[in-house]
């Protein structure tokens, strides 16, 4: 925890204690201990942050919430969350004012999380879903809270009732790629979403877009784009570099819970203006549900693929070299360097409502690397708690 | 196969249990109150769906507490959910303020609320029904 972030937490919580002269302080929190390992791992060698070791982090989560009514429309909340996969560092993922308009408009200001998935509002609530984690292949955009605004308007058509959100807002986070701290900033992220819901039938469909995706990269891909536009090939080095993209993503889902049979599917896309070192990607996932009791079984099948193109390539002889890299061939080296993937994975779950609040949670998952031909076998368990 | 068959035996072991303690469960409002007894109009109150009652006025649901067996007849007949699907289903609002459940109280509290106002409803044990409320006939 830096000590920015302390200094944030002990000022929202002296702020929400100060003001709760107003009305009730509600606190809810949640959270999950898990485990896994990969048990083949002579090919993957590692998944979801498992690896060939038996390890607890990747699905570990502790969260707390605080909310406070401030007056009789405002609400302040926030939600402090450690997570195993980010050495559990204290965030606050969530931290916003709630201004209520109507019983049907909330607009909110703050730290909020950007709708890009079905579960992106609960991602870390174990409890709230079906498996162990949210399908990684699908719900591969880590970083999705963002500083900004969005409002949330319900309504109703009849039997259905309809949830609007849009928001507007910036991103900025840093992650560790090749040991190298990275900063991403992403200005004007804006986007849309939409959710109808009939009793035990939901549809869901969002549109977001980034129009101003800068990646400063690491060393070694600094190095090589240089190379590349130092051997006689400037274009291709500026059509590698992230500066400036302009990435749309859309996602559509649908939910049904019907007489103790689950039936879930989403399907995503990231699509890039221009190929850059990132790929346009696709990635979908079904579940097949099955309540018994106190038991739900599930069998999830996710599959991603990603598709360079390699367009900005066709001017260029096929037997093009880097010259500073030793006589490295040009297209083959860009090839390996851009993002792409096809992936998919196939999971058998079971989760056991064992106490009110808490449910244990046992998997089985199959993966498989097509483009790589790589395989590999992921068990792993968890018990998420909310209160 | 052994595991499967031990999964049976458990969740026969829950019908047999959950059988056995059958209260009357009588949804109540104030006297003044003239709502229909539609279930799915009510059951959408309780899962925060709606916030107004048929004639448009202003709604709010109070629950009893998670022990009383009440709580449980109540989940399964109006709103057709487990005591477990209702904490996952209210996990997915609670944690992003999209929407909190009904404020939890006793039946002899629920009654003194009641009475100050037509936005309430809540539901008692058929016994301790009275004047001061009005019995929505549903189940």
């Amino acid at each position: 925890m830096t000590a920015r972030h302390t200094k944030t937490i002990l000022l929202l919580s002296l702020l929400f204690t100060a003001i709760s002269s107003y009305g009730e302080i509600t606190y809810n929190g949640f959270l999950s201990v898990g485990g896994g390992q990969l048990i083949d791992d002579d090919e993957i060698t590692s998944y979801a942050g498992f690896d060939g070791k038996w390890k607890s982090d990747p699905d570990t989560v502790f969260a707390l919430q605080i909310s406070a009514p401030l007056s009789d429309k405002l609400k302040g909340t926030a939600q402090f969350i450690a997570k195993g996969s980010d050495s559990y560092n204290v965030e606050a993922e969530w931290a916003y004012v709630t201004y209520n308009i109507s019983d049907q408009w909330d607009v909110r200001a703050g730290r909020l999380r950007a709708p890009l998935f079905s579960y992106s509002d609960f991602l870390d609530v174990g409890y709230a879903y079906p498996f162990i984690r949210p399908p990684t292949e699908v719900y591969r955009i880590l970083f999705t809270t963002i500083t900004g605004v969005d409002t949330l308007y319900n309504t109703s058509f009849g039997n259905w009732d309809a949830n609007f959100q849009f928001y507007y807002g910036r991103l900025d986070a840093s992650t560790f790629l090749a040991g190298e701290e990275l900063f991403f900033d992403l200005a004007d992220f804006t986007g849309v979403n939409a959710v109808f819901t009939y009793d035990w039938l939901s549809f869901r469909a969002t549109y977001n877009l980034a129009p101003k995706l800068t990646i400063p990269l690491p060393a070694a891909a600094r190095g090589l784009l240089d190379a590349i536009a130092g051997s006689g090939f400037p274009t291709v080095a500026e059509a590698l570099d992230v500066v400036d993209e302009t990435g749309a993503f859309y996602g559509v889902a649908m939910n049904i819970d019907l007489h103790d049979w689950l039936l879930s599917v989403e399907y995503t896309e990231v699509d890039f203006e221009d190929q850059s070192l990132f790929s346009d990607d696709e990635a979908w996932y079904f579940l097949v549900g099955k309540r018994m009791g106190d038991f739900t079984y599930h069998i999830t099948y996710e599959y991603r693929k990603q598709t360079p193109d390699l367009g900005f390539l066709d001017g260029f002889a096929d037997d093009s070299v880097i010259a500073l890299l030793g006589g490295l061939p040009l297209k083959p080296t860009v090839l390996a360097s851009v993002r792409q993937a096809e992936n998919n994975v196939l999971t058998f779950g079971v989760r056991y409502d064992f106490t009110p609040g808490a449910s244990l949670k046992v998997e089985f998952a199959d993966i498989e690397f097509e483009n790589l031909n790589q395989d590999g076998t992921l068990i792993s368990f968890s018990v998420d708690v909310v209160f | 196969m052994n595991k499967t068959l031990l999964c049976c035996c458990m969740v026969l072991a829950c019908i047999m249990f959950t059988g056995s303690c059958a209260a009357k469960t009588a949804i109540i409002v104030h006297p003044g109150n003239s709502i229909g007894s539609d279930r799915g109009a009510i059951s959408k109150i309780f899962l925060g769906k709606s916030k107004i009652f048929s004639d448009g006025s202003k709604a709010v649901s109070i629950n009893i507490c998670d022990d009383d067996p009440l709580k449980s007849e109540f989940e399964k007949k109006v709103l057709n959910k487990t005591n477990a699907q209702l904490k996952a289903y209210w996990s997915k609002f609670v944690f992003t303020g999209k929407g909190s459940p009904p404020k939890v109280t006793s039946a002899a509290e629920l009654k003194l609320t009641l009475a100050t106002g037509p936005t309430f409803i809540g539901y008692i044990n058929t016994i301790d029904l009275d004047n001061s409320v009005k019995n929505l006939p549903t189940f």
